[in-house]
């Protein structure tokens, strides 16, 4: 029901774009309909862009690139996050260094990011690192600060020690809220792919270098095309991590 | 299970005062006996550092001065192996009944299968078998409740420590939670040590009422239960004895009408 409920709103929405670029008023070039959206879609699926690099590659391409950064940003924001919301002293020396650079917009970082990590797979990757990097660090400590200190005491007085205070308290108390803070780090990821795969890529591989290229030919279906086609890859992904996070959270 | 018995000689603790508060004073030189295998009550107003004692007691705090034996023996410092029921939920909500009542085992390093079969005896026990599988948000309080005390038994601890635990439930499930400790106690006779503000509920449960004062805490009153179980609420001398326990309280300024 809810899911007849979902295709029907999008139908809509498509059919109300249809309908404004149908009777728009607007220069003809600055309204792509779906329809041709939909033929780009194909072209991009038959022939490429450029011609060979097919869309389902870019997407592969830019899905490795955003899942490298995210869990990069996982192993080392989560660990961050952890010790900042268990420790006091390590929140009070690291949180000003921490809200110093969390405002920096990772694209602000490029000219850096090329010439540490060159143009390719590395700079893109720190890039998007860097735009999830934060909302882990902050879920993870915010996690780690609810979980309620009577837990921590039950488990005591049944003999658990520090490991056990982690393993069975901490960590399984965190959960939500780290699993929240990746759902919008990669949520982040994703709106850095455009700008970090516009450092350039290496393989021409790419759904943000893509539409970058499509830009250059002046071919707004084509990117718009790329813009669905990274939308669809989101809610694919959006839609794992439901199912992952349903049953992780199964208790809740 | 081996029921220990617990004495506390001129207990002090003193928190130091935050922000350039004064320090705070909350128990004062208390003195406290619980035999082994008894059922001892605490009983005073809110704000008698009953919950500080307790965590005293599980070792999860230090004091300031003063002495805490179990068995005669000195305890050291870190916690105890004492069974602790709180008045708040502190079940493990990702865990299972069942995997909050394998806790303590689980923690003890107990295989298992044994300990599979350990915390389903347990649940028998306190009838809860059911819903073993089922987590904390799908129980209703009174099994949260009796779950909590299963958790905090199965591991075969030195004491019970309880602290309100019926508190927050409604009238008619704190009868039957009371009725339920009652019996699983004349079975069981575990070391006991039962803190509540319902004078009623310490009545109807101990062996003894220890009437405390508000902070800095000291004992008023030790008042022995004359009566056999199970009790009745509306007997004669369970209003004499609440009667007894409120006029403590009265007389020293603890009741004010």
């Amino acid at each position: 029901m809810n899911r007849l409920r979902a295709l029907c709103s999008i139908a809509a929405a498509v059919c109300l774009w249809q309908l404004v670029c149908v009777l728009g008023a607007g220069p003809k070039a600055a309204l792509i309909s779906p329809l041709e959206v939909g033929a780009a879609l194909a072209e991009l699926c038959v022939n490429g862009m450029p011609p060979g690099n097919l869309l389902p590659l870019h997407a592969l391409y830019s899905l490795g690139r955003v899942l490298t950064g995210v869990l990069l940003a996982v192993l080392l924001g989560g660990p961050l996050g952890l010790a900042l919301g268990a420790s006091p002293s390590a929140r009070r020396a690291l949180s000003p260094l921490v809200d110093f650079l969390r405002p920096v917009p990772p694209l602000a970082w490029i000219p850096l990011a090329i010439v540490w990590f060159g143009i390719g797979f590395g700079s893109a990757v720190f890039l998007i690192f860097l735009g999830a990097f934060f909302p882990i660090v902050l879920g993870t400590c915010s996690g780690v600060r609810g979980v309620d200190p009577l837990l921590v005491d039950a488990v005591r007085t049944l003999g658990g020690g520090r490991r056990d205070i982690w393993l069975k308290v901490l960590l399984p108390g965190a959960m939500p809220s780290v699993l929240t803070g990746i759902k919008v780090g990669l949520g982040i990821g994703w709106m850095t792919l455009v700008a970090a795969e516009f450092t350039g890529v290496r393989q021409g591989y790419g759904l943000g270098y893509m539409i970058m290229s499509a830009r250059d030919l002046q071919r707004l279906d084509l990117v718009v095309a790329g813009m669905v086609g990274i939308g669809l890859v989101g809610l694919a992904l959006e839609c794992a991590l439901g199912c992952l996070y349903k049953h992780l959270l199964r208790w809740q | 299970m081996m029921s220990a018995s617990l004495s506390i000689h001129a207990l002090r603790k003193v928190f130091a005062g935050l922000n350039g508060q004064a320090p705070a004073t909350i128990l004062d030189g208390l003195d406290l006996n619980v035999p082994a295998g008894s059922f001892v009550s605490l009983v005073g107003l809110n704000g008698s550092g009953k919950t500080t004692l307790l965590r005293l007691i599980a070792g999860l705090d230090a004091p300031t001065t003063g002495e805490i034996r179990i068995n005669g023996e000195l305890a050291g410092s870190g916690p105890r192996p004492v069974g602790m029921v709180s008045q708040e939920l502190a079940l493990l909500p990702w865990r299972t009944t069942l995997g909050n009542v394998e806790l303590g085992l689980e923690l003890q390093g107990m295989a298992r299968h044994e300990r599979w079969e350990r915390a389903m005896d347990m649940l028998r026990l306190f009838g809860l078998e059911g819903c073993a599988s089922q987590y904390p948000r799908e129980l209703s309080g009174g099994m949260r409740q009796k779950a909590a005390i299963a958790r905090a038994l199965v591991a075969g601890p030195e004491l019970l420590l309880m602290d309100e635990p019926f508190s927050a439930l409604d009238c008619q499930i704190r009868s039957r939670l009371q009725r339920f400790l009652v019996e699983l106690w004349t079975r069981r006779r575990d070391t006991v040590l039962f803190v509540t503000h319902d004078i009623e509920e310490a009545v109807i449960l101990s062996d003894t009422v220890v009437v405390i004062s508000q902070a800095p805490t000291r004992v008023l009153e030790v008042i022995s239960v004359d009566m056999p179980r199970p009790r009745e609420r509306t007997a004669v001398r369970t209003n004499e004895l609440r009667r007894r326990v409120l006029s403590v309280l009265k007389s020293m300024g603890e009741v004010r009408r």
